[in-house]
C-alpha cells in the first residue's frame, strides 16, 4: 500500500474511532440516571437515623412542629416485624404516579392501597427499585429561597434504589407531617405518605424493621417497588 | 482498511441508537388500574362515620340525622386516648349533603376542611376542631363564596386538601375556558393566595 493512502486510512480510522467514542460518551450521558439527589442539601446525611425532637421544620415558608420520635418504640413488643397481610406470595409495591395511589401486595391480596403525594418539585424516578435500607426518622432539607425546606424528624423511611438510582441519591417513601395533600405532587421527588399509613408499610417491609436502622441483606432482600406512570403535574 | 472501520463505525452507532431509542421507550409492567382520586366520606344514611387524622392522634366523627325536610349533621373530636367533644354542627335541607374529604385535616389537626354539596353548589369551609368560631360572627370560614367574589373569572374545579398547616389548597378553571390558576386559602387571615405553580 502506497505511504500516502496508508495515511489516509489510518486519519479515517482516528476520526471513526473518535466519533464512536463520543457517540458512546453521549450514550452513557443520555441513559445514565440523571435525576438529581431526592434532598439536596441533606441527601447524604439523610440516609442515616437522625433524631431531633428539639428542632422546628421548615416549608413553605412556614415553621411547623415536628411530630417527637421515640426510639424506644422499636424495641415494643407490640410491633409485629414483617407482618403479614394473609397473603401468600411475594410483597410488591406498586406507585402509580398517574392516580397518585400506592398499592401494597402480597402475592395476590392488597395489603393497603392509599393516596400519596410524588414529585412535584423533583422528578420521582419510575421504574423498578429495592428497599436497600428503612430508618425509623432522619433530616431531609432542601431547595432554595421559597421553595427551601428543613424537616427533621421524618418519620418511617424506606429508601429505594437501582442500577440507574443509587442508593445515595436519596429516594425513599416516607411520612410527611407538614402537608395534608395527599393524592396530589407535592414532594421534591421522594414518596410522601400519610404517617398512620408510612408507619403501618414500614412494619411490613423488608428488610425487617427491627432495630432503628435496618439494611437489606441476601437473606432478608429489600421489598421490590414499581413506581410507573406519569403525575398530571 | 478504511471500509472495515467505516463499517464497524456505522455498525456500532446503529446499536447505540438503537440501544437509546429501547432505553426510553421501555417502561415497567403497569399493575391494576386503581382509584383515580382520594375517596370522600359521606353518608347515605341516618349514622356515624369515623376518619382517622394522617398522624393517628385524632379521630372526626360525622354524625348524620337524615329528616323529611332537613338532615342535621354533627361533627365531633376525639384525641387520642381522650374524651369524645362535639365542635360543629348544622342543619341542612333534604338533598344537600355534607362529606369529609380525604385530606379533611389540617397537618396539625387544628383545622377540618368539609364540603357541602347540593345538586345546585359545591361548598367548602373550614371548621376549627377546638369548637370555636374564627370570630363571633364566623363559625366557619367559608372558602367558595368569597373566592368567587373576588375572582370572577375563574371557577373552582377542586378543593384538595391542606399544602402547610393553615394553607388549603384551590384548583381551578377559568370561566372563559381553559386551566386556571392554584391558590393557597390562608385560614388565618381568610385570604387567598394566587400561585404560580398549579396543584
Amino acid at each position: 500500500m502506497p505511504k500516502a493512502k496508508r495515511a489516509h486510512s489510518a486519519g479515517f480510522g482516528f476520526t471513526a474511532i473518535l466519533l464512536f467514542v463520543l457517540v458512546a460518551v453521549s450514550f452513557f450521558a443520555f441513559t445514565s440516571t440523571r435525576t438529581p439527589c431526592a434532598n439536596s442539601l441533606s441527601c447524604k446525611e439523610s440516609l442515616q437515623l437522625r433524631i431531633e425532637n428539639d428542632q422546628v421544620a421548615t416549608f413553605g415558608g412556614q415553621t411547623i412542629t415536628p411530630p417527637k420520635v421515640d426510639l424506644s418504640e422499636a424495641d415494643s413488643p407490640k410491633k409485629v416485624l414483617a407482618e403479614t397481610s394473609g397473603g401468600d406470595g411475594e410483597k410488591h409495591i406498586y406507585v402509580d404516579l398517574g392516580t397518585q395511589t400506592l398499592t401494597a401486595y402480597e402475592g395476590e391480596t392488597v395489603f393497603m392501597q392509599t393516596p400519596i403525594s410524588s414529585g412535584k418539585w423533583g422528578k420521582t424516578p419510575t421504574g423498578d427499585f429495592k428497599i436497600w435500607e428503612t430508618l425509623r426518622a432522619t433530616k431531609m432539607s432542601g431547595g432554595s429561597g421559597n421553595d427551601y425546606y428543613y424537616l427533621p424528624n421524618v418519620p418511617y423511611v424506606m429508601f429505594f434504589s437501582n442500577d440507574k438510582v443509587a442508593p445515595g441519591r436519596g429516594f425513599a417513601l416516607h411520612g410527611a407531617y407538614w402537608h395534608n395533600n395527599f393524592g396530589h405532587t407535592m414532594s421534591h421527588g421522594c414518596v410522601n405518605m400519610r404517617i398512620v399509613d408510612a408507619e403501618k408499610l414500614y412494619y411490613w417491609v423488608h428488610p425487617v424493621a427491627e432495630r432503628n436502622v435496618n439494611v437489606a441483606t441476601k437473606d432478608d432482600p429489600g421489598t421490590l417497588i414499581t413506581i410507573y406512570g406519569e403525575s398530571s403535574n | 482498511m478504511a471500509n472495515l472501520l467505516t463499517k464497524i463505525f456505522v455498525a456500532a452507532s446503529g446499536l447505540v441508537l438503537v440501544a437509546i431509542a429501547v432505553l426510553q421507550v421501555r417502561e415497567p409492567i403497569n399493575p391494576v388500574r386503581i382509584i383515580p382520586s382520594p375517596p370522600v366520606v359521606m353518608a347515605e344514611a341516618s349514622g356515624t362515620v369515623t376518619v382517622g387524622s394522617p398522624d393517628g392522634k385524632s379521630n372526626l366523627t360525622m354524625k348524620t340525622e337524615k329528616g323529611e325536610a332537613q338532615d342535621i349533621y354533627t361533627f365531633f373530636i376525639q384525641e387520642k386516648d381522650g374524651v369524645e367533644s362535639e365542635i360543629y354542627k348544622k342543619n341542612v335541607p333534604a338533598g344537600t349533603a355534607i362529606s369529609i374529604p380525604f385530606n379533611t385535616f389540617s397537618p396539625d389537626n387544628k383545622y377540618l376542611l368539609l364540603k357541602e354539596a347540593s345538586s345546585a353548589s359545591v361548598i367548602y369551609f373550614v371548621v376549627s376542631t377546638n369548637g370555636k368560631p374564627f370570630s363571633e360572627d364566623l363559625p366557619v370560614a367559608e372558602i367558595t363564596t368569597p373566592f368567587l367574589l373576588k375572582y370572577e373569572k375563574y371557577n373552582i374545579t377542586d378543593v384538595t386538601g391542606w399544602g402547610g398547616l393553615n394553607l388549603v389548597v384551590i384548583n381551578t378553571d377559568k370561566k372563559a375556558g381553559g386551566t386556571g390558576p392554584s391558590f393557597w386559602f390562608d385560614v388565618s387571615s381568610r385570604s387567598f393566595i394566587q400561585l404560580s405553580t398549579r396543584f
